[in-house]
């Protein structure tokens, strides 16, 4: 891999790190989809400890990368929405763990 | 790779908490020897229905109170895969046990004690099965003293035999309360805003 462009303010800009993946909350929700199936809101809220607001804004922006697939039902009266990691999601995941290995691997052993 | 075994590590815990950490399993199993225990005491069809009881609260305990509590989740093909062996095992356990049956009430000679004997096995095999899909170590444990107290109560003193078999299962009911009790106070009710 070529050395990575030097920015000018004595920062190395990391390369090939999925922003949308690399925040941490968004990380989680993945992660936690990636070891199941599918889930609904409270499992996910239960799992990753985020609010309501904050887990629907998070897998809107996931969902909008299509990371993510949100089944809106109705069992009887009640909703019941279930979120699934999709292949793209699951493809992202694995690239971002395999970028981070590289970026911690190529760290100085002190 | 670190980061393959704390996924790994991530499914097993959650698998774990959504299965066990309500102390469903305990309650059921709990029940399942205290009935059992009943059936061995009192010989009537009223006490063998009550067979339904810790199924029926299983699955009630389950919907009502862990779902509403943790949300729904659809574990992956693996784990779908070990339910299914274990139905198979179920299945096939019945099948055997019914062809038993049938030779006991053939009246063979002998076969009603070795019939006894390959029931009290098998439903420790079961149970060990059971174990291993659910993840759930306790299961064994909970084998032994059903499988013990009515090996006691068969073959050896028979109140010996069912007064430990009420005694393990009120431990066991016990135990599966206490778990509960913790989830529940972990796990309070959200309201969701869909």
């Amino acid at each position: 891999m070529p050395p990575a462009p030097d920015t000018g303010d004595g920062e190395q800009p990391v390369p090939d790190i999925d922003r949308l993946v690399h925040e941490p909350a968004r990380l989680m929700v993945m992660a936690n989809l990636y070891v199941v199936d599918s889930a609904d809101f409270m499992y996910l809220m239960r799992r990753t400890g985020l609010t309501f607001g904050n887990l629907s804004s998070h897998l809107s922006k996931l969902e909008a990368a299509g990371y993510v697939a949100i089944d809106k039902r109705f069992a009887g009266k009640k909703p019941r929405t279930m979120v699934r990691l999709t292949d793209k999601g699951r493809a992202a995941l694995d690239a971002y763990r395999q970028s981070m290995e590289r970026v911690l691997d190529s760290l100085p052993v002190r | 790779m670190t980061e393959a075994l704390d996924l790994e590590k991530l499914e097993r815990e959650t698998f774990r908490s959504y299965q066990h950490e309500d102390g469903m399993w305990d309650v059921f199993m709990g029940l399942l020897m205290v009935f059992w225990a009943l059936g061995l005491l009192v010989d009537s069809t009223f006490v063998s229905l009550l067979m339904i009881v810790p199924p029926a609260v299983f699955i009630a305990g389950k919907a009502l109170i862990t779902v509403p509590r943790l949300g729904r989740v659809r574990f992956n093909d693996r784990r779908l895969q070990r339910g299914r062996v274990m139905v198979a095992a179920v299945v096939l356990s019945v099948l055997v046990t019914c062809l038993l049956m049938v030779a006991v009430v053939q009246g063979r000679e002998g076969l009603e004690r070795m019939g006894d004997a390959v029931f009290i096995a098998m439903t420790l095999v079961l149970f060990s099965m059971m174990a291993y899909v659910l993840q759930y170590w306790r299961l064994v444990l909970w084998g032994m003293l059903l499988c013990g107290g009515w090996a006691v109560a068969v073959y050896g003193d028979r109140t010996v035999g069912v007064a430990a078999f009420l005694l393990a299962g009120a431990i066991v009911v016990s135990v599966g309360l206490l778990s509960l009790r913790t989830f529940l106070k972990k796990y309070p009710v959200i309201h969701l805003e869909e």
